[in-house]
């Protein structure tokens, strides 16, 4: 919040004229540039979404192709919603404007734009609500914040839904709890209902629906494309790594985003993932259809997020497997944490997850069986089970960016670190107030990582950018890690713009350098083939 | 009157003028933006509105020094232009600012006696902050243009990989040295 203003500077500000337009006249930015591009029908039929067109259009065209009934379709649509959803009924009524989520969005901070601040982005749906749900809007309309459901409105929802990532630190500061991530996933739901989609969430959930990931990787690519990666280990440690695929009877079901099988940096994690199971020779299996641990049907609607997400068991039960450890990666943590269970629950295969290594059982994860990778080895090096030379990750100067979702939806703070602190000599912290449960979004997450709209991600990512900049002038910091494959691919032109020398890494990424396998060859380069001794400036002050 | 003066009477009135162009820059955004931005005091919750704050005023000094310093004019205002290259800007309004300066003094001086016998000082400010509005253009261009880079590679990045994975497309090898020889 501000700091509290001295009496002299209210007396000051106190200004009688009135703005020369309410918030609620200002229409939307809606010029090329400023918002994603709308998904192609095609992957709206594919997922039996309604459909209202088959041609091409653009948010920027003055009419847009949406049914003629469409108020009532909103109305109906959002009138179900707050009959299934106590918690949006809540939200909806709860608010008492105190403001305390108003300057903690990165998109308000970045852009200046008030309505991104999250109590007015919430106050787009609530007016609506007011307006035709409660008596007293009903009634006295304006004068109690309502407003009708206007084309006008409609755009609005469009352009500041689709500004918003979903990544809950304003919801950090609610005293009421209000999570407004889940005023925007009601809000791109009631979109959906016309067909107002995205094509970069779309496309990613009509590909996973039909091949099993967000790219449409066909099962046999899949497989060629680890292969390339088990090449390229064999070439930098002289380890021959042979994983299988889609075997029955293994132990454990290993499931990543596919955003580490095809996009570097996230492709280096993968490498260090093989290597960590290599070592302690886990008897795993990866699934060429389970191929997507990402879910971009949660920035869709709850029937997507759910017919996403139910492949991860069926996999497992098919397969036989006991459990699923799952890699690096956000907003699928906050699906298996949060919604998994109820959504597809309780599992019909295996049993709770216990490490075969360190015999550790992971209560936590009884409802889901699903163990994400970081518990999984920090547990390891908590019993000490991994070889390590931390000294190969010596050229790097590493920060850690706590990917929103596994932070604030999963509570997951202190095993990313501590691996870290085992793996690599040099680390440090960025301060307090951007890090743990207060981090600061990419600033791309919940499907808005696209080229079109690259200014706006670019400010969405400022607060963590200028906090990565701190540490990179201060320390000597050249590396940042996470654990999310959205950050691993929205953070390298965040970096190039803000901070250029900061370089992108998964944790795995670092643990793979880090570990000394059996029989390997002397090692002179990291998993990026760069060579391992490089001095930095830290190493040349000491 | 001497130089000496000159400068006091600029220091004097340094923290009234660059808090009038800080305002001026302010009033650019919507008043509740304005007002966090001026009003949070953390560079960590307020990135913005800190890169604002220092960069006017080492550009106040920049306008004010007697000989224009190009390096000084750019660091001064690379970080504030960075920002304002990529919010909801037209160009003109993103550099506009720079030369609010020129007013704010104009403004001022016209309004004291003391402060004529400067005018010779007051044009230097004044050719300087035009100056500097060059710098800002400058600076503005090549953040767009790094903006549009960013978008090409993406979009090139994303599918690249993963035809040479595939072995769709083929990179030309690296040559030996030892064979160009």
């Amino acid at each position: 919040m501000a700091d509290t203003p001295k009496p002299d500077q209210l007396y000051k500000n106190i200004d009688h004229t009135m703005p020369d337009e309410a918030w609620e006249e200002i229409p939307p930015d809606l010029s090329q540039g400023r918002f994603p591009y709308p998904t192609k029908p095609k992957n709206l039929e594919y997922l039996d979404m309604p459909t209202p067109t088959k041609e091409e259009w653009s948010p920027a065209d003055e009419e847009w192709p949406i049914p003629d009934n469409w108020q009532e379709i909103i109305h109906e649509g959002f009138k179900d919603r707050l009959e299934k959803y106590r918690s949006l009924k809540i939200f909806m009524d709860v608010c008492v404007r105190c403001g305390a989520c108003a300057d903690k969005c990165h998109f308000f901070i970045g852009t200046g734009d008030p309505k991104n601040m999250p109590v007015l982005r919430a106050e787009l749906l609530r007016s609506v609500y007011r307006k035709d749900f409660t008596t007293a809007g009903k009634i006295l309309g304006k004068i109690n914040g309502g407003r009708p459901l206007t084309k006008q409105v409609l755009k609005e929802w469009f352009s500041y839904f689709y500004q918003c990532t979903e990544c809950r630190r304003c919801s950090v500061y609610c005293p009421y709890g209000i999570d407004t991530a889940e005023i925007t996933m009601m809000g791109r739901e009631l979109l959906s209902l016309l067909g107002l989609n995205i094509n970069w969430i779309l496309e990613p959930v009509a590909n996973c629906f039909r091949t099993g990931n967000h790219l449409g990787i066909q099962p046999h690519a899949l497989k060629e494309m680890i292969e390339f990666f088990c090449d390229d280990i064999e070439e930098i440690t002289g380890v021959k790594i042979d994983p299988t695929f889609n075997r029955k009877g293994a132990e454990i079901l290993f499931i990543t985003p596919s955003g580490d099988y095809f996009a570097d940096p996230g492709t280096y994690t993968m490498m260090g993932y093989l290597l960590l199971f290599e070592h302690l020779g886990l008897d795993y299996t990866l699934s060429t259809y389970a191929s997507e641990g990402g879910n971009f049907g949660l920035f869709t609607s709850s029937e997507a997020m759910k017919r996403l997400n139910a492949k991860m068991f069926a996999e497992a039960k098919r397969l036989g497997v006991k459990w699923i450890l799952g890699g690096e990666c956000g907003h699928m943590w906050r699906v298996i944490h949060q919604y998994m269970d109820t959504m597809n629950g309780p599992p019909e295969f295996g049993e709770t997850p216990k490490s075969p290594i360190t015999g550790t059982v992971f209560d936590h994860a009884a409802g889901t069986k699903m163990v994400h990778i970081t518990e999984f080895t920090a547990d390891l090096l908590r019993h000490n089970k991994l070889k390590l030379d931390p000294s190969r990750n010596d050229n790097k100067v590493v920060t850690y960016h706590d990917s929103c979702n596994p932070s604030r939806a999963m509570g997951l703070f202190e095993e990313p670190r501590y691996i870290l602190k085992n793996v690599c000599n040099h680390f440090y912290e960025m301060p307090e107030n951007t890090i743990r449960e207060q981090t600061f979004c990419c600033g791309s997450g919940s499907g808005l990582n696209t080229e079109e709209i690259m200014e706006l991600r670019l400010l969405g990512g400022l607060p963590r950018a200028n906090a990565v900049k701190f540490v990179h002038e201060k320390f000597g910091v050249n590396m940042l890690s996470c654990i999310c494959a959205i950050d691993r691919a929205a953070f390298p032109p965040l970096m190039d713009y803000w901070v250029p020398g900061v370089d992108v890494t998964g944790i795995h990424e670092l643990v793979g350098n880090a570990l000394v396998m059996e029989g390997e060859s002397e090692r002179t380069m990291d998993l990026r083939f760069e060579p391992l001794k490089e001095e930095t400036e830290v190493d040349a002050d000491e | 009157m001497s130089k000496k003066n000159r400068d006091d009477i600029i220091s004097a009135r340094r923290q009234r003028w660059t808090e009038k162009w800080l305002d001026a820059l302010m009033q650019t955004y919507p008043d509740e933006s304005a007002c966090f931005f001026k009003d949070t005091t953390d560079p960590f919750a307020n990135p913005v509105g800190a890169a604002m704050k220092k960069g006017i005023t080492d550009l106040f000094d920049v306008v004010t020094s007697e000989a224009f310093d190009p390096e000084a004019a750019h660091a001064a205002l690379e970080p504030m232009i960075r920002v304002r290259a990529i919010q909801e800007f037209s160009p003109s309004q993103a550099v506009g600012f720079v030369t609010e300066i020129k007013s704010i003094i104009r403004r001022d001086a016209g309004g004291s006696k003391e402060a004529h016998p400067q005018a010779e000082k007051l044009q230097q400010i004044a050719d300087h902050a035009d100056r500097a509005l060059l710098t800002a253009f400058d600076i503005y261009v090549n953040c767009k243009k790094q903006v549009y880079q960013l978008r090409a590679r993406q979009a090139r990045d994303s599918v690249s990989q993963l035809l040479i994975k595939k072995e769709l497309i083929s990179e030309l090898p690296e040559i030996d040295p030892a064979l160009s020889e």
